[in-house]
């Protein structure tokens, strides 16, 4: 069943694809989002027609990660650090926002269980665990959950608002521990409950300024970084004492 | 106003890491301590890893420590050759310390030691400065002034290597402040802390060290050991925040003044039993953690066990 609905998406892009280009477009107000020193979380703005006027869905991932999930057990009295579960291919970020047609009696779930993506049906795999499929998939959503709980992770979709059955538009918000890297913007449109790759946007986060110069230092110079970071403390230091035994 | 820290990769209230700064300077300033055993556990309560909080508390100790070593300096209050034997142990122990938090850290169980590190440590310390401080309340209280024997013999005379240090009119094994140091510097690299509230003891009840070139030693030998754990954080795990550290010692460099001429008005005895109080109220929370129930018990690491 999920191979032949894998198929007929499949079918449907290809089939489809040139035809909805020319009718469906999608842009960023930015793309790029620069992490500065003030940094504390931003808002971009999705907008794009579609002169079919359909429903659609608009996704926005970060960059893949490998993440470990810990479990805390009470061991003599205190809880430590027992069980690890390790998942490849985490998005570092998600969201999700769709057209009021598609809320509700899990339209939008199947969508997603279709495409493969929305947190419950991501690719993650474990890495060798020995545990039970079913304790791996508490891991699992523990991971969403604690992801939600950062806003890196939409915990509800957002919401696309179609304007005259054409103009839409769809606010992403980035919480100020938006993780650095390449993201994409896939635009899908959903043509008889079927959704179809409309189009795609690059967007891309990364550090800037004081910050990023800091960081870059740290990363590709960490030995002359650590004498800088001494001798900037000791200066400070010295400076410090000096001023206060003239005042 | 927020700012974002680089390393750290959270965006923080600049005045809380400010006012921070200035509240544990003004303690550091009062009770002559560094106040790393505060600092770093408070950073990790405000979200800063603790990796990134170990690494940038230690580059701010190395402000606040050469503040001191200069003063002390100045009064020639510093055992050189009994800093330098400190020194080499807290070398050789910070050196190690760093690369056992990188080991625990692949384990997922550093925050575990860095909690059970605070609990011990601080549970003892907070004990002793509180019962000696009562002690000596209520003696002033009675007013019997009772001086103990000069010179006690116990095992620690028995050891070999011994070395003469004049500054401390004390001739002892050099093995004794070679561990002490060791100890301090495996602290020192673990807890984020310069170690004094450990050393410091050790070197008056342990060494037998005078009470006049204890602190200007502790300091010396602090330094050179936050120094040390400062560099090989920065060069192999990449967790110093310069911007932290400075936000950081801004505040503290102004409050230990601050402390510094509130501690000269003030009665002394007294404002140690606070001090005590606060080293076992944060000992208490700390254990609380790690007995209550978690809301989560789950956690997230990046990068996996590779």
């Amino acid at each position: 069943m999920r191979f032949l609905k894998f198929t007929l998406v499949l079918i449907a892009v290809v089939t489809l694809s040139p035809a909805a280009k020319a009718q469906i477009a999608v842009d960023l107000s930015k793309h790029q989002i620069e992490i500065t020193s003030g940094f504390d979380g931003a808002e971009l703005l999705l907008f794009g027609y579609d002169t079919r006027g359909g429903e659609v869905v608009v996704i926005v991932r970060g960059p893949p990660e490998t993440i470990s999930v810990r479990e805390k057990e009470r061991t003599a009295g205190i809880w430590i650090n027992q069980n690890e579960v390790t998942f490849k291919n985490t998005p570092s970020f998600y969201f999700v926002a769709t057209t009021e047609g598609l809320r509700g009696d899990g339209t939008l779930e199947t969508i997603l269980e279709s495409l493969g993506i929305g947190p419950r049906y991501f690719g993650m795999t474990p890495v060798d665990s020995n545990l039970t499929p079913e304790r791996v998939n508490e891991f699992r959503e523990a991971l969403i959950t604690l992801r939600e709980r950062d806003q890196l992770y939409a915990k509800e979709p957002g919401h696309v608002l179609m304007r005259e059955d054409r103009l839409f538009r769809a606010q992403v918000p980035f919480p100020s521990s938006t993780p650095i890297g390449d993201y994409t913007v896939t635009l899908y449109e959903v043509i008889d409950g079927l959704p179809v790759l409309g189009a795609e946007v690059p967007l891309r986060v990364r550090k800037a300024g004081f910050g990023a110069f800091v960081y870059n230092t740290a990363h590709d110079h960490p030995a002359l970084y650590g004498i800088v970071a001494i001798l900037i403390a000791l200066v400070a230091g010295w400076f410090g004492g000096w001023a206060f035994r003239k005042s | 106003m927020h700012v974002y820290l680089p390393i750290a990769e959270i965006s923080v209230n600049i005045f809380l890491l400010l006012g921070m700064g200035a509240g544990v300077g003004v303690l550091s300033g009062l009770f002559g301590v560094g106040g790393g055993f505060l600092m770093t556990p408070l950073l990790i309560f405000i979200g800063v890893p603790p990796a990134v909080a170990v690494g940038s508390e230690a580059n701010q100790l190395v402000a606040t420590s050469i503040t001191g070593v200069l003063a002390h300096w100045r009064r020639k209050s510093v055992d050189f050759k009994m800093g330098s034997v400190l020194l080499v142990g807290g070398v050789i122990g910070s050196t190690g310390g760093v690369f056992l938090f990188k080991a625990l850290q692949k384990l997922g169980q550093i925050d575990l030691v860095i909690s059970l590190c605070y609990v011990v440590f601080l549970g003892v310390i907070g004990l002793l400065m509180f019962s000696e401080s009562v002690r000596s309340i209520l003696k002033q209280k009675r007013g019997v002034a009772k001086r103990g024997k000069l010179h006690k013999h116990t095992w620690v005379h028995g050891l070999p290597f011994k070395m003469r240090f004049h500054k401390s009119r004390l001739y002892v094994s050099a093995l004794l402040p070679f561990f002490v140091g060791t100890l301090v510097g495996v602290l020192a690299a673990i807890m984020g802390v310069g170690g004094g509230f450990i050393m410091v003891p050790a070197m008056i009840y342990l060494i037998g060290m005078p009470t006049s070139v204890v602190a200007g030693t502790s300091l010396f030998q602090i330094l050179f050991v936050v120094a040390n754990v400062t560099f090989l954080q920065a060069w192999h795990n990449q967790t110093v925040d310069i911007l932290l550290a400075l936000l950081l010692l801004v505040g503290s460099v102004l409050g230990v003044q601050v402390g510094i001429r509130l501690g000269a008005k003030l009665p002394s005895e007294q404002f140690r039993v606070l001090l005590a109080m606060l080293v076992l109220l944060t000992c208490a929370k700390l254990a609380f953690d790690l007995i209550a129930t978690p809301g989560n018990p789950f956690s997230l690491a990046l990068g996996g066990g590779h």
